[in-house]
C-alpha cells in the first residue's frame, strides 16, 4: 500500500471539513429548533417560566433572535414581570423594527401598566417615523443614488437641469437623513427599569433623598455613572440617580 | 386758563365720588416697629398703618414702661388701572423707662364703625450705650460696609432622610447698587437642598441696626448621610461700583468738584462680580436607630395621619373597591409609601397609584394613594386595618399607626375567573398586581409566539457599526470619487483640444505600429509599405488638420523638411504602390523604427 502524501492528507482533510461543516450548522440548527419548539410547548401549556429558561439559554448560547426575544417577552408578560418583558420586545425592535406582532404587544403592555410616554413634539414625532437603522439606511440609499447619478452622468446625456436637480434632491435628503439617523442615535440605545421599587434619587447614595418612584418597565438613558448608581433621564424627562442593577441595557447582553 | 380750572374741578368731584368706595373697602390695620431691639436712651418708630379708610381713630394701648409719642400722621391716595385706594399712617415714637423686655398689645383701628386690631409686637429695650443687635460685639464698620451677606434659620442635629425646614436671607446693603445673579447654592457633601423658588419674599429689614434689603427663601435641607457636615450656602451677584475721578484740584486743598457727588455724576460707574458666601454652618446628620424599627418602615420621617376610606362599601364578589389612603403631615413625603394591604386568600390587591399635594406656605402636605381591591369570597364583613410606620424625629422613636377596619357588604357566589372588570371604575388604580404575589393572569389579546427563531447574532448593534454597511458606503463614496475624478479629466480635455488632439494621435500612431509589426512579421513587403505611407499619412493629416489621403509626397517634402529619412520611407511607399518592390526583413525592421521614432518625435 502506498503511504499518503503530505498534499493529498491536507486535500483529504479539508475535503473532510468542508463535508462535515454542514452537517454540524444543520446538527447545531436542529438542536436550536427543538430547544425553542420545548420553550413554545412550555409557554403554550401555561408554564412561562419554564417557557423562559429555554427561551433564555438559547439566547445566552446563540445570541439574540427576533423569534426568540418576542416569544420570551412574551412569557416575562403573561407573568406580570412588565420591565423584561419591556426590555426584551425593545430587544427584538431593535433585529425587526416593522415586526407589528412586536409594536402591538408592546404597546398592549405599556398601555395596560399605565406607561405613557410624554407628548412629543411634531420633530419628535418625524423622527420617530423610522429607527436609526432605518434613517441610516436611508441616507446610505440616497447617496448611492448620488454616486451612481454622478458615474452615470459620464456616460449618458440628459438635461442638464434635470440632472443637477436629482443630484441636488438626493444629496439634501442624504444630509436630511443623516441628521435624522445621529438625532435618532441616543435614543436606539436606553436601558429598561427592571424592578418595581425603583426610586430616583438627588444622590448616588442609598440614603439619599428621592425624587420618587419610577415605574417598572420605563425607558430611560443613562448618562454617567458613579459607584453603584447611574445618573438617567427617562422618556417623560425626568432626572436622577438610580440603582444600575435596576435597569438593564437593551443593546446588553442578558 | 379756564380748562386747567375746569380739570382741577372735575379731578376734586371724581375723588368725591370715589369717597364712598373707600368706605365699601376692606380695611386693614397693621402696626411696624422700626427697631424691635434699642438702648433704653433711644426711640423706636411705630407706624399703625390704616389701609381702605380715609380716616380712622386710633387706640394705642397702655404698656408699663412704655411711652408712645404721637408724630403726626400722612395718608396715602392711589388710583391705579381705576382702582381706588387710600391709606393712612399713623406715626408714633416708642420710648422706654428700663431696660427689659415689652410687647405692644393688639392696637384698635376704628374706621366707619368697623373695628379691626394689629398683630402684637415683641421687642426688647437695651441698657443705655449698649449695641442693638443680637450678635452686638461684632459690630464694626467693616461689617457695616458689607455689601450683601447670607444667613440661615438654625440648622442643628437631624436624621438621615429628615426634611429641615430652613429660611436663608440674604441681605442687601441699600448704599449699593447690587444685582443677584443666581440663586443661593449649597456647598458642601452629605446634605441636599430643596430646589428654591426664583420668586424670593423681598422685605426691608434691620439687621444689627442697619437696614438691608432682604430676600428670603424658605426650603428644605436633607442630610444623606451621617456625620457632621460643613456646609456653606453661596451666590453670585454684581455690585455698580462707582468710578472715583481724579483730584481736579491741583492744590492740597480740596476743590468743589471733588466732592464724592461729582464721583456719581461725572465719574461713571463699572459692575464688579462679587461672590456671596454664607458663614460655615454645620449640619450634623445621624443614621436612624435600628432599635424598633418595623418591619413596614419605609423611610419616612416627620409627623403624619393616616386616614383611609373604601367605595363602594356594598358590592358582589369579583368586583373592586377603590381605597383612597390619605397620609397627611408634616415630612418626607417621597420616602412615604402606600401601607401594605394584608396578603390574605381572602382578598386581591393592586398597586396603588399615588399623588402627592402640598399647599403654598404650608409646611404641611398629603399623599393620596388609591388602591383597588377585590374581595375573592363573600363572607368578608371587614376591610382589614391598614398600618404606617414612621419615624417621629421629636420622640426619637418609631410610631406606627393604623386604620380602623371598614365594614363592607359582599354579596354573590365567588366568580371562576378573578380577574375584575376594573375597566368599570374610572377611578381604580391601575390593575397590576401587587409585588409579593406576581402571577398575573394570562394576558388574551397578546400576539401569539412566534414559531421561527429568526436569524440570531451574537450582539445588537447598530447598521452603522455593520461591517457589510460600512464597506456598501466605501464602495458609494468610491464610485463618486472615481466618477468625479473621470468628469475632472474630460472637463480638462475639454479646455485643451490640443491634449485631446495629441490622445487620438496616439492611439492612431499605436494602431498603426501594431498593424505595421503585423505585416513586417508576414514578410508582406507592398502591404508594408502600404501600412507605412498611410501611418505617416494619418499623423500628418491630424498634425496638419488636413484629409490623410490627400497628403502626397510634395506635401511632406515642401513642410517636413526635419525627417528626411521619413520622407525617403514614404517616397519608397509611393513607388512600390505603382511599381512594387521586395523588401528584406532587416529593411522592414529598420523602416519601422525609423517611422516609430520619426513619428514619435512629432507628437
Amino acid at each position: 500500500m502506498k503511504p499518503v502524501t503530505g498534499a493529498k492528507s491536507l486535500f483529504l482533510i479539508t475535503l473532510l471539513i468542508l463535508t462535515l461543516l454542514p452537517t454540524q450548522a444543520l446538527t447545531q440548527d436542529e438542536e436550536n429548533q427543538t430547544i425553542f419548539n420545548r420553550a413554545n410547548e412550555a409557554y403554550s401549556s401555561g408554564d412561562f417560566l419554564g417557557a423562559i429558561d429555554f427561551y433564555q439559554e438559547l439566547t445566552q448560547e446563540k445570541g439574540y433572535a427576533t423569534g426568540v426575544l418576542f416569544n420570551l417577552a412574551n412569557s416575562y408578560a403573561q407573568l406580570g414581570m412588565v420591565g423584561e418583558a419591556i426590555l426584551h420586545y425593545e430587544r427584538a425592535l431593535r433585529l425587526s423594527p416593522t415586526d407589528s406582532d412586536i409594536r402591538g404587544n408592546l404597546e398592549l403592555i405599556k398601555t395596560k401598566n399605565t406607561l405613557f410616554p410624554k407628548e412629543f413634539s411634531w420633530s419628535e414625532r418625524f423622527l420617530g417615523l423610522l429607527d436609526l437603522n432605518q434613517w441610516t439606511l436611508s441616507a446610505f440609499f440616497f447617496l448611492l443614488i448620488f454616486s451612481i447619478l454622478h458615474l452615470l452622468s459620464l456616460k449618458i446625456s440628459t438635461s442638464v437641469l434635470l440632472r443637477r436637480f436629482m443630484q441636488i434632491c438626493c444629496l439634501l435628503l442624504f444630509f436630511l437623513c443623516s441628521a435624522c439617523a445621529i438625532s435618532r442615535h441616543h435614543q436606539w440605545q436606553p436601558s429598561v427599569v427592571i424592578n418595581s421599587d425603583s426610586r430616583l434619587l438627588l444622590s448616588p447614595f442609598s440614603a439619599a433623598a428621592s425624587t420618587g418612584a419610577i415605574q417598572e418597565g420605563r425607558l430611560v438613558y443613562p448618562e454617567k455613572v458613579h459607584g453603584l448608581f447611574t445618573y438617567i433621564t427617562d422618556e417623560t424627562g425626568r432626572k436622577g440617580w438610580i440603582a444600575t442593577t435596576s435597569i438593564l441595557s437593551v443593546l446588553g447582553k442578558t | 386758563m379756564k380748562f386747567f380750572k375746569l380739570l382741577a374741578f372735575s379731578l376734586l368731584l371724581l375723588l368725591f365720588c370715589l369717597g364712598p368706595l373707600s368706605v365699601q373697602a376692606e380695611i386693614t390695620a397693621q402696626a411696624r416697629l422700626g427697631n424691635h431691639s434699642f438702648p433704653v436712651d433711644r426711640v423706636a418708630k411705630l407706624t399703625v398703618l390704616v389701609n381702605g379708610a380715609g380716616s380712622s381713630k386710633i387706640e394705642i394701648p397702655e404698656v408699663p414702661g412704655i411711652r408712645f409719642h404721637s408724630r403726626g400722621q400722612s395718608s396715602q391716595i392711589n388710583i391705579v388701572n381705576g382702582s381706588y385706594s387710600s391709606s393712612v399712617s399713623n406715626i408714633y415714637l416708642v420710648q422706654a423707662s428700663s431696660p427689659g423686655k415689652y410687647t405692644i398689645p393688639p392696637i384698635i383701628v376704628v374706621a366707619d364703625k368697623e373695628s379691626v386690631q394689629t398683630e402684637p409686637i415683641h421687642f426688647e429695650v437695651t441698657g443705655a450705650g449698649q449695641t442693638t443687635s443680637q450678635n452686638s460685639g461684632q459690630k464694626n464698620g467693616e461689617k457695616d460696609n458689607r455689601v450683601a451677606f447670607i444667613r440661615t434659620s438654625e440648622t442643628g442635629k437631624h436624621y438621615s432622610g429628615e426634611i429641615v425646614p430652613v429660611t436663608i436671607k440674604a441681605y442687601f446693603n441699600p448704599q449699593y447698587r447690587t444685582n443677584i445673579n443666581s440663586l443661593p447654592v449649597l456647598k458642601g457633601d452629605g446634605v441636599v437642598m430643596a430646589p428654591l423658588s426664583n420668586e424670593p419674599e423681598q422685605t426691608e429689614e434691620l439687621f444689627e441696626g442697619k437696614k438691608y434689603n432682604a430676600l428670603t427663601w424658605t426650603t428644605s435641607f436633607s442630610g444623606i448621610k451621617a456625620g457632621n457636615h460643613p456646609i456653606q450656602l453661596e451666590f453670585d451677584a454684581t455690585v455698580l461700583v462707582t468710578k472715583r475721578r481724579r483730584a481736579t484740584s491741583p492744590f492740597a486743598g480740596n476743590s468743589l468738584f471733588d466732592d464724592s457727588f461729582f464721583n456719581s455724576v461725572f465719574g461713571g460707574a463699572q459692575q464688579k462680580p462679587i461672590k456671596v458666601v454664607s458663614e460655615d454652618l454645620h449640619f450634623e446628620v445621624s443614621d436612624l436607630p435600628s432599635q424598633g424599627k418595623p418591619e413596614n418602615f419605609t423611610g419616612a420621617i416627620g409627623e403624619f395621619q393616616l386616614k383611609v376610606k373604601a367605595s363602594p362599601t356594598t358590592i358582589d364578589v369579583g368586583e373592586p373597591i377603590t381605597l383612597s389612603i390619605v397620609i397627611e403631615g408634616k415630612g418626607n413625603f417621597d420616602r412615604a409609601e402606600a401601607p401594605v394591604f394584608p396578603i390574605t386568600t381572602d382578598w386581591k390587591a393592586y398597586s396603588p397609584t399615588s399623588d402627592y399635594s402640598k399647599p403654598k406656605n404650608l409646611p404641611v402636605g398629603s399623599k393620596l394613594f388609591e388602591q383597588a381591591i377585590v374581595a375573592k369570597v363573600s363572607d368578608l364583613k371587614e376591610i382589614p386595618p391598614l398600618t404606617f410606620s414612621y419615624f417621629d424625629p421629636t420622640k426619637n422613636s418609631y410610631q406606627t399607626i393604623s386604620s380602623a377596619p371598614i365594614p363592607v357588604t359582599i354579596s354573590g357566589p365567588a366568580p371562576v375567573d378573578s380577574q375584575p372588570n376594573l375597566v368599570a371604575t374610572t377611578s381604580s388604580p391601575t390593575p397590576k398586581p401587587i409585588q409579593p404575589e406576581r402571577e398575573a393572569p394570562p394576558i388574551a389579546d397578546l400576539a401569539p409566539i412566534h414559531l421561527e427563531t429568526g436569524t440570531f447574532v451574537k450582539e445588537i448593534i447598530p447598521l452603522y457599526k455593520k461591517r457589510w454597511f460600512i464597506l456598501a458606503c466605501c464602495l458609494s463614496v468610491a464610485i463618486l470619487i472615481f466618477s468625479s475624478v473621470a468628469k475632472g479629466r474630460r472637463k480638462n480635455l475639454e479646455k485643451h483640444p490640443e491634449l485631446r488632439l495629441l490622445k487620438k494621435r496616439k492611439q492612431v500612431l499605436a494602431e498603426d505600429l501594431e498593424l505595421l509589426a503585423k505585416a513586417k512579421s508576414e514578410s508582406n513587403s507592398a502591404h508594408f509599405l502600404s501600412i507605412c505611407r498611410q501611418t505617416v499619412q494619418h499623423q500628418l493629416g491630424l498634425q496638419w488638420d488636413i484629409e490623410p489621403t490627400a497628403i502626397s509626397l510634395a506635401d511632406i517634402e515642401k513642410r517636413l523638411t526635419t525627417h528626411p529619412q521619413l520622407i525617403e520611407i514614404f517616397a519608397a511607399a509611393e513607388h512600390a504602390a505603382y511599381g512594387g518592390t521586395h523588401l528584406s526583413f532587416e529593411t522592414m525592421q529598420n523602416y519601422l523604427e525609423t517611422v516609430q521614432r520619426d513619428l514619435e518625435e512629432l507628437l
